[in-house]
């Protein structure tokens, strides 16, 4: 490897760097902050405890919407996704121009998209979304995340724009009130989807209790409806890869906790796919400091594939 | 300057060089969601210091000593966390190597001392010279030749094919 090789191996990787635009809109985002200068020392308490104040009245109209307080906006049920409307013109081409038009609603134009779910459970997104942990369980760009119901409660400010997918296992963090009834078909598989609207941000919960999965999508109304519309059920020489990383028992307040490498494993066997591990950097099976998963979780792959878990030390 | 002149000036900056702020400091810390808030923290530092960045003669090369002091403040606590690795995350890398290339080097240079891969950043992808990587570490120029000698030499190892040349 000489010197150019360096660099252009360099190239490579920082093209998969986040977007330019995303530090742009956060930069645009803070303008007024930088107009006003800092607040003063004086000042700050009392801002602080205005943007406290703020919260909790956000939290406020969050929590009585979701209590059943009638919102300005009733829940609406979508209609489910099917094939009956397919037309025997549908073509690779169809296909394509509809996968081009859900990726321009999606905020991705020119990006194809790719399956990604849990289980047998998936929807499509672009395939330049990356899953990241997200910061207070609430995403800061569009992208698809795992959770248990664990994380630690702080005020983050979702963008407006974005659309993001939670898939959770109805097993670890048990139903919600926002769950919607059972009562239409998805394969044969009895599912239900529920929307609402919370200041302004469609969301769409789906449940597939029979396979464990449910579907939090949340965004613009257009990229919710391309997302939940998207919902299918994989064959089953077709699987999605599970999480491995977030334990349900242990972590402390606000985390979860690490699985062991062995439960690591049989979250993967569970579902058909088989497990290699390995150790770098000075890490050990009892001690490591990352994680690092690939294929990445909610990937689809074929029944079988090897996913390799590498724990890495400092 | 006035503050709303100068004020403009950063915006344009920050505008016209967003991609190359995320891409160094994603190269550096490894995590997207850090390369944003350290490029993110990298251009209020640069707005508050505008006066220097904007007489620098090399004004990215300026906001880069920045962007490395910022990570090293930032970023000495490790976090316990899971990295996703997925192949094929953009568009635009169609002639650019294979993932499995991608992942290796982004394993390698994790697997350098902090120190060693800021070298190597500054050096071979923000075009540093040894005198300038100096004063971004902190340093004589003397260890940053030493930084990138090891530095390299580790990233060979991890990055060579153990099967390469063998003998059949």
């Amino acid at each position: 490897m000489n010197d150019d090789d360096l660099r252009r191996r360099l190239d490579d990787l920082a093209a998969h760097a986040p977007d330019g635009d995303e530090l742009r809109r956060r930069w645009a985002a803070a303008a007024p902050t930088r107009r006003t200068r800092a607040v003063s020392r004086r000042v700050a308490p009392v801002a602080a405890v205005l943007a406290a104040a703020a919260v909790v009245a956000v939290a406020a109209v969050g929590l009585a919407s979701r209590g059943g307080v009638p919102s300005t906006e009733p829940p609406q049920v979508a209609a489910p996704p099917s094939a009956a409307d397919a037309t025997p013109e549908d073509d690779a081409r169809v296909a394509e121009r509809d996968e081009a038009a859900a990726a321009r609603v999606l905020g991705a134009p020119g990006v194809a998209l790719r399956e990604v779910g849990r289980g047998r459970v998936v929807v499509s997104v672009p395939d330049t979304w990356r899953w990241e942990a997200p910061r207070c369980d609430e995403p800061l760009h569009s992208g698809y995340f795992f959770s248990v119901g664990i994380f630690k409660a702080c005020a983050v400010q979702r963008p407006p724009t974005i659309t993001t997918v939670r898939i959770d296992s109805l097993a670890a963090t048990g139903t919600t009130q926002d769950d919607p009834p059972v009562d239409a078909s998805l394969d044969g598989v009895p599912y239900g989807q529920v929307r609402s609207t919370v200041d302004g941000v469609t969301q769409d919960v789906v449940v597939v209790p029979q396979e464990d999965v449910r579907l939090l999508v949340k965004g613009p109304a257009e990229a919710v409806d391309v997302v939940v519309g998207s919902l299918r059920l994989l064959p089953t020489d077709e699987v999605a890869v599970p999480q491995v990383t977030l334990g349900m028992r242990g972590g402390k307040k606000g985390y979860a906790a690490m699985p062991r490498p062995r439960e690591m494993q049989e979250r993967l066997t569970r579902v058909g796919l088989r497990a290699e591990v390995r150790t770098t950097g000075g890490a050990t099976l009892a001690a490591y400091d990352e994680v690092r998963v690939s294929p990445a979780p909610g990937t689809v792959v074929p029944v079988g594939t090897v996913v390799r878990i590498e724990l890495a030390g400092s | 300057m006035t503050d709303s002149e100068q004020l403009a000036d950063v915006d344009a900056f920050v505008r016209e060089h967003a991609t190359w702020l995320t891409r160094l400091a994603y190269l550096l810390v490894g995590s997207r969601e850090d390369a944003l808030d350290l490029a993110q923290d990298t251009c209020t530092r640069l707005w508050k210091s505008w006066a220097s960045v904007s007489a620098a003669e090399d004004p990215l090369a300026y906001v880069a000593t920045i962007m490395v002091n910022l990570q090293r403040s930032r970023w000495r606590r490790k976090r316990l966390q899971e990295v996703p690795l997925e192949p094929s995350v953009h568009a635009d890398t169609r002639d650019a190597l294979a993932y499995e290339d991608v992942d290796a080097l982004r394993q390698g240079l994790d697997a350098l001392s902090d120190r060693q891969r800021r070298a190597i950043v500054l050096r071979y992808w923000v075009d540093l010279d040894d005198a300038a990587i100096a004063a971004a570490l902190g340093c004589r120029p003397a260890t940053v030749r030493s930084l990138l000698s090891r530095g390299i030499a580790r990233l060979r190892q991890d990055l060579t094919d153990p099967y390469e040349g063998t003998p059949r």
